[in-house]
């Protein structure tokens, strides 16, 4: 009993999200439909129970369906569930005794109640008799049920448990469950997800409903109509989805031939995979399916036009749709005016409908971190470098520079040590003080001055090319193969060469001065080096920082990280078991993100074997994986058509971007950190402002998939290659320049988009026939671009 | 509606699925097959779907049968073996049935495994850099350029290619078969294929060059015969290197001692055989082949060998593509023609020459569009394919099919029987084709179809005598020469190789040495010449007005008019089944005295 009484929390969350509030009782509509499904494969095992179940079935379908939908019922909806499912589970242990002294309790409040109690045996016989197949999922759920039930009687049902031990004892178990019933509702069995399907409708009358709906729509005010034509999308795939699962293959059919013209046309692709799902038994392994029925389609509606649809709705008792919003949608109602059209097209398109408001409102550090100071000896060496080169004039006004940019605290920024960053080594300090050389004679970019591109084509890559990854400094290049290789190719005429053996290290004279000369081994000096380990197409590589590492991904579900001082593989880090199709370092070199088909993004760490953070949210494979400047957030891009940026800290995720219409392939972070470009398979380019989570452009040009993103080394430029054998540059100075950033837009996440990517494409670069696969601009603003030459 | 969404995708027939169990043995119900198939469907397209993720994340547009092994792996299901070549293979039709098969060709492990100097496969993959535009601006070079790559080649394969084309461009004519042969078999040379599509594309340069030239198209030859060599997107290039070849007004063909005849005829050939082997390769090659060859033959500009060429090229192609777009064009084409023949001036002399030439092409196609019409509408063969392809039947079909429809003439009892349902287009068609050949055309056809045995001398008409008096002095030769004609045309556009010409030709002249058939087809045309009374009797003006008047011969008597006498006649007649012969290999009237223009 004391475990009974320490349940209620649990409940809470077993429970849909109170504070979501705008459905009125999802809790009261859930479960009726899940214990039905539940219970449809127990009812064989109860004979005694099944004469009056197919006495009863017509009316107990009924009552159920009249019970579902009512918001008023709800808490005697609630008592009935909570009945029904003690009475199942103790059927369901024999414990016969217990269960008639509880029934005619029961019969006590009332007589429905008796025949709401079989309804779902009544249901079962109707509808599901092909549900044999999940069994052993159902028991799954039921225990959930089950458990959930027992707990949320709570003191109630307390009165009848004492009344007879048995059933004492029988409640005394669920709690025990109630651990694993959450662990179900975090990570939903499949079965289980699927027979939430399991409500009898009649399925000829689906198509009128629909049009019902159709015609109400097409009818409404302009400014609702918007609005409301987003409703059209999900209902028609739950429905479809209904169909198919109750096995009304024809009328699924129908349905799907009628409706599926009036999908807007970024959904094609799901709505491929939906046409080829006609058979029940196919839902089963199919992750489109799941990704809708895991998750709640999530809708932005002005109050306005969802009291209409409401009034509608009840008007019309329309009970199939409204369990549909009720239980597979989220709407996300706003106060104000409706959006029009345009503003609803730009954010729509993902697998799940929009984000939430308040998924964007978490306050994210953007601000770059602060450069450390250069002490004394640095500034020799930088001085000395001057002096070598016969320029000490220049010297001062550049110190002036380093130092007011580094002294600079961006007000953004998260604070110095909030994630710990490695110590910077003697060797990272001088490649700083190499790349603030650099800067100083780098080209300033703008519309008048565009960059000169130089192209890396692989030849002969018959194997197939699948990433590149080009070295800060630019100084090596390095291909993934289809074929498992990586090969790591020396742009420089400085050759690869590995470490010598330890024999031979030992023989070195380490007080020397070029000891750092004299341990690298001449014989192996090549301009190529090939690393053999992966034993899957290599799809994403990583250079850390400071190139003595790098990071390759491959389709065998592992990470390898490679010593580019002895070019063999230092680690492979298994744990996403499944493709991984992209990585990267972190620009302060140790951590290091990957991403790949189990729908996870994971953080390491180079010395740990386990992932530190696993970032799960997104519905399909991760994509593509990058670090923000600060090395504090991680964003990812995902074939559910979302980018969301990650808390490095603390895992969370902190902003979720919507509005591509395809899967994502490629991520840009601008220099300065406050702005975020997205390439997708739909060719086009979207810029985010990360601090205030909203969409600030689109570049329209690409006509194939965007597999490559690079803003220029001072973010005045954004160059994009695509399948297209293109490489095109925007003007990212004017894409930024005046943001609608006020608060209202900033509270509602209204965006009105100005139509001029024509004004920002700067300019149009043809390859021959080479698509582009990777682009990096050197320290002075030289655009790189790199990509396998392809014959067809 | 419906129907199409019955048809969104593919869809395995349950008999399909009931084959493949009984192969394992194991019997199914209609329901089970049913359901299984439908089932089989769905795990395709959900592996399709799977496998296509593999393929964005390659950067590839193309999906390959390895992203559909990942895919198939992935769920744990077992991969397919056997299908990882990173090039399509290419489906073959079997006109019979509408069935499609992938070509299997078989590899001769012994040869494999013994090959002594085994050259890598492909070249080392390389990273080139170069500026591609300087700020902003221009094209510096060109990117990826093809025989930049030559370099990269491994030793062997650059020493084979070197022998090769040295040996086959070079003096030693046993050396050349040897390099042809060796080409025509050699499994390793794959990754040279670029290159020596680059050097046959060098006939373009070497035009004036007979013998360069013939060998450059004998290296063509060599690619397309091998079967270890896929020639992908290299079909289109080896095309316009052979269509220059048959279409071209070549520099050596300015001289008129050069048999550049010959070498059209050969590209001709080449042209048809890369059709028939590869033409599934590239899609629209057909029209757009059948296009430029209309393109050239409609241009009165091109000097009168482009426009053999064009003929001999869509002689080559099939009697369909005679009939699509010779056969619409010849009224046009004719009136030059003619002009060209009519015009007796000394300067003229050689382009009258070359005018003859064409006829003779035209007349050796439409003869066999004619034949071949004539069996369709005999109604014995199951006319192309029930499909309606825009590829003609293929040559091999033509040959074994040549002798069947004569066979059912005359077996099927009355030849009027036989004639009455065709008889309309057909017969316009050789109306109208009578009207421009005359007598020539028929005679061809009545000789053609007899058996090498002396002429009985057809019932006397007035109108038929000069034929049978011209008969007369080459009924020595005529039969033997018109039978090697009819049967020639499935010979040489065939592209089989050498052996299959030996064994269709003796099959089409034993059916046609079978009695019973002859006076058959004779009446088929009999008919056709002589039930529209008021035709022949015009066409015989225009085209027979010089022979009636000089010396009583057909036709080609007009070319000649400085012979007269019965003597020039038989001697003419001699010659006259050359002009027919065009198409003949070029080997076998190599020789010069064989040519027409000699006799001037």
């Amino acid at each position: 009993m004391a475990a009974v009484a320490e349940e209620p929390p649990e409940v809470a969350a077993v429970k849909p999200d109170p504070e979501a509030g705008t459905p009125p009782q999802p809790p009261a509509a859930a479960p009726p439909t899940a214990a039905a499904a539940a219970t449809a494969p127990a009812a064989p095992p109860a004979p005694a129970a099944e004469g009056e179940a197919a006495g009863n079935g017509g009316d107990a379908a009924a009552a159920a369906k009249a019970a579902a939908p009512g918001p008023a019922a709800s808490p005697a909806a609630l008592d009935r569930q909570t009945l029904v499912a003690v009475l199942q589970f103790l059927r369901r242990s024999n414990l016969r005794e217990s269960e008639e002294i509880l029934r005619r309790e029961a019969r006590l409040l009332g007589d429905d109640l008796g025949a709401a109690a079989l309804s779902p045996t009544g249901a079962g016989l109707l509808g599901a008799a092909g549900g044999e197949g999940d069994v052993g999922g159902s028991e799954a759920l039921l225990n959930r049920v089950t458990a959930a039930a027992a707990i949320s009687i709570g003191g109630s049902v307390a009165t009848v448990a004492s009344a007879s031990p048995g059933v004492a004892a029988a409640a005394a178990v669920p709690p025990g469950k109630g651990g694993g019933a959450l662990v179900v509702e975090d990570q939903p069995d499949v079965s289980a997800v699927l027979s939430a399907y399991n409500q009898q409708g009649d399925p000829t009358l689906y198509e009128e409903y629909y049009s019902g709906l159709k015609n109400f729509i097409e009818c409404s005010l302009d400014c609702h109509r918007a609005e409301l034509s987003q409703l059209f999308y999900p209902l028609f795939v739950h429905m479809y989805l209904e169909l198919v699962y109750n096995q009304h293959e024809s009328e699924a059919k129908s349905f799907f031939e009628r409706f599926h013209g009036d999908q807007e046309c970024y959904y094609q692709d799901d709505l491929r995979v939906l046409s080829s799902l006609t058979k029940k038994e196919h839902m089963k392994g199919n992750e489109t399916m799941l990704d809708f029925r895991t998750s709640k389609f999530v809708l932005r509606i002005s109050r306005d036009s969802y009291q209409l649809l409401k009034r509608h709705l009840q008007e019309k008792q329309n009970n199939q749709i409204w369990n549909i919003v009720q239980e597979h949608l989220y709407i996300d109602i706003f106060d104000g005016m409706p959006r029009s059209k345009q503003q609803i097209d730009a954010m729509v398109g993902s697998l799940a409908g929009e984000a939430k408001r308040e998924a964007n409102k978490a306050k994210v550090f953007f601000g770059l971190l602060k450069e450390p100071e250069f002490d004394v000896p640095l500034d020799d060496e930088d001085e000395e470098g001057e002096n070598e080169e016969g320029k000490p004039k220049k010297k001062k006004p550049k110190k002036d520079s380093v130092g007011s940019k580094s002294k600079k605290q961006d007000p953004n920024a998260p604070p110095q040590n909030r994630i710990p960053l490695p110590e910077l080594k003697d060797s990272d300090k001088l490649d700083k003080v190499m790349n603030v050389k650099e800067a100083a004679r780098r080209v300033r970019l703008g519309p008048e001055c565009l960059p000169s591109i130089c192209f890396y084509t692989f030849l002969n890559a018959y194997q197939g090319l699948t990433a590149v990854d080009i070295t800060d400094d630019s100084s090596m290049i390095v291909g993934g193969f289809a074929d498992s290789t990586v090969r790591v190719w020396s742009v420089t005429p400085k050759k690869l060469r590995s470490v010598k053996a330890a024999a031979d290290l030992s023989l070195i004279d380490k007080e020397s001065d070029d000891v750092l000369e004299r341990i690298m081994d001449e014989k192996t000096a090549s301009e190529l080096k090939i690393l053999y380990g992966h034993s899957g197409p290599v799809y994403g590589t990583s250079f850390s920082p400071d190139r003595n590492y790098l990071l390759s991904c491959s389709e065998d579900g592992t990470v390898r990280l490679w010593s580019l001082q002895t070019f063999t593989c230092l680690v492979g880090y298994k744990g996403h078991n499944y493709p991984v199709w992209d990585t990267q370092f972190s620009p302060y070199g140790y951590y290091f993100v990957s991403g790949g088909h189990d729908r996870v993004a994971r953080l390491w760490a180079t010395d740990h074997y386990q992932p530190l953070r696993i970032f799960a949210g997104h519905l399909a494979d991760v994509t593509c994986t990058r670090f923000h400047p600060n090395s504090n957030y991680i964003a990812t891009g995902s074939a559910d058509r979302t980018v969301r940026l990650w808390d490095v800290l603390n895992g969370n995720c902190v902003r979720i971007f919507t509005g591509h219409k395809g899967p994502i392939h490629s991520l840009a972070f601008s220099p300065n950190g406050r702005f975020l470009a997205t390439g997708a398979t739909d060719g086009r380019v979207l810029l985010w402002d990360i601090g205030h989570g909203l969409m600030v452009g689109e570049l329209k040009g690409h006509t194939d998939t965007i597999y490559a993103l690079r803003f220029s080394r001072d973010g005045e430029i954004l160059a994009s290659g695509s399948m297209d054998n293109t490489v095109r540059l925007w003007d990212a100075v004017k894409a930024f320049e005046d943001l609608e950033t006020d608060d209202f837009t900033t509270a509602t996440g209204h965006i009105n988009l100005p139509e001029n990517s024509q004004d920002l494409l700067l300019g149009t670069y043809m390859t021959k026939s080479t698509p582009v696969v990777h682009l990096h601009f050197t320290r002075r603003n030289l655009l790189l671009a790199a990509g396998a030459y392809s014959s067809q | 509606m419906a129907e199409r969404e019955e048809r969104r995708f593919v869809e395995l027939p349950r008999e399909s699925v009931r084959l493949m169990a009984e192969s394992a043995g194991v019997e199914l119900s209609d329901e089970v097959a049913a359901l299984l198939a439908e089932d089989v469907c769905y795990r395709l397209r959900e592996a399709t779907q799977n496998s296509s993720q593999f393929m964005k994340h390659t950067r590839r547009r193309k999906l390959t049968v390895e992203d559909f092994n990942r895919a198939l792996r992935w769920s744990n299901v077992e991969a397919v073996c056997g299908y990882g070549s990173q090039d399509a293979l290419p489906f073959r039709a079997i006109k019979e049935g509408e069935l499609y098969f992938q070509e299997d060709r078989e590899v001769n492990l012994v040869e494999l495994a013994l090959a002594t100097n085994i050259p890598k496969g492909c070249a080392e993959t390389a990273v080139r850099v170069h500026v591609s535009y300087l700020d902003g601006k221009g094209n510096l070079e060109p990117q990826g350029a093809v025989p930049s790559a030559v370099s990269t080649l491994t030793d062997d394969l650059l020493k084979y290619y070197q022998h090769v084309t040295r040996a086959v461009l070079g003096d030693d004519p046993q050396l050349m078969k040897v390099a042809l042969q060796d080409l025509q078999s050699n499994s390793k040379i794959a990754a040279l294929l670029p290159y020596f599509v680059y050097v046959v594309s060098g006939v373009k340069s070497v035009s004036h060059d007979l013998e360069q030239l013939n060998r450059l198209l004998h290296i063509a030859r060599s690619l397309i015969q091998n079967p270890y060599l896929c020639l992908g997107s290299y079909v289109r290039s080896l095309i316009s290197s052979v269509m220059y070849c048959t279409l071209e007004p070549l520099a050596a063909s300015i001289n008129p001692l050069n048999d550049h005849w010959t070498l059209r005829d050969y590209a001709a050939m080449l042209l048809s055989r890369i059709f028939w082997t590869h033409g599934d390769l590239v899609s629209g090659l057909y029209h757009q082949i059948l296009l430029s060859l209309q393109k050239v033959l409609a241009d009165p500009v091109r000097p009168l060998c482009s426009h053999y060429g064009a003929v001999v090229g869509l002689h080559a192609l099939g009697w369909k593509a005679v009939e699509r777009v010779l056969y619409p064009h010849l009224s046009t084409y004719w009136a030059n023609l003619q002009a060209v023949l009519d015009d007796y001036s000394v300067s003229n002399a050689q382009v009258k020459a070359d005018g003859h030439k064409v006829y003779g092409a035209i007349l050796v196609a439409v003869e066999r569009l004619l034949k071949m019409k004539a069996q369709q509408a005999a109604g014995q063969q199951p006319e192309g394919s029930p499909r309606h392809s825009p590829r003609p039947d293929p040559p091999a079909e033509a040959g074994l099919g040549l002798g069947r429809p004569l066979l059912q003439l005359g077996g099927g009892g009355g030849p009027s029987a036989a004639l009455t349902p065709p008889a309309l287009s057909l017969h316009d068609m050789y109306r109208e084709l009578y009207d421009f050949f005359g007598d020539s055309l028929a005679a061809r056809f009545g000789t053609g179809l007899r058996p090498p045995a002396p002429l009985p001398p057809p019932p006397g008409t007035p109108e038929k005598e000069p034929l049978a008096f011209g008969g007369e002095g080459a009924a020595r030769k005529m039969p033997q020469l018109t039978a090697s004609a009819a049967a020639s045309p499935p010979e040489e556009e065939s592209p089989r190789p050498a052996l299959h010409r030996s064994t269709s030709l003796p099959r089409a002249r034993g059916a046609a040495r079978q009695p019973g058939h002859r006076p058959g087809a004779r009446d088929v045309f009999q008919k056709c010449r002589f039930a529209p009374r008021g035709a022949p009797r015009f066409s015989f003006v225009i085209a027979g007005r010089q022979a009636g008047r000089r010396c009583r011969g057909r036709l080609f008597q007009t070319s000649f008019p400085q012979h007269h006498g019965p003597g020039h006649v038989s001697r003419y007649a001699q010659k006259l089944p050359m002009i027919g012969r065009t198409a003949r290999p070029a080997r076998r009237w190599a020789r010069a005295e064989y040519s027409l223009h000699l006799l001037l």
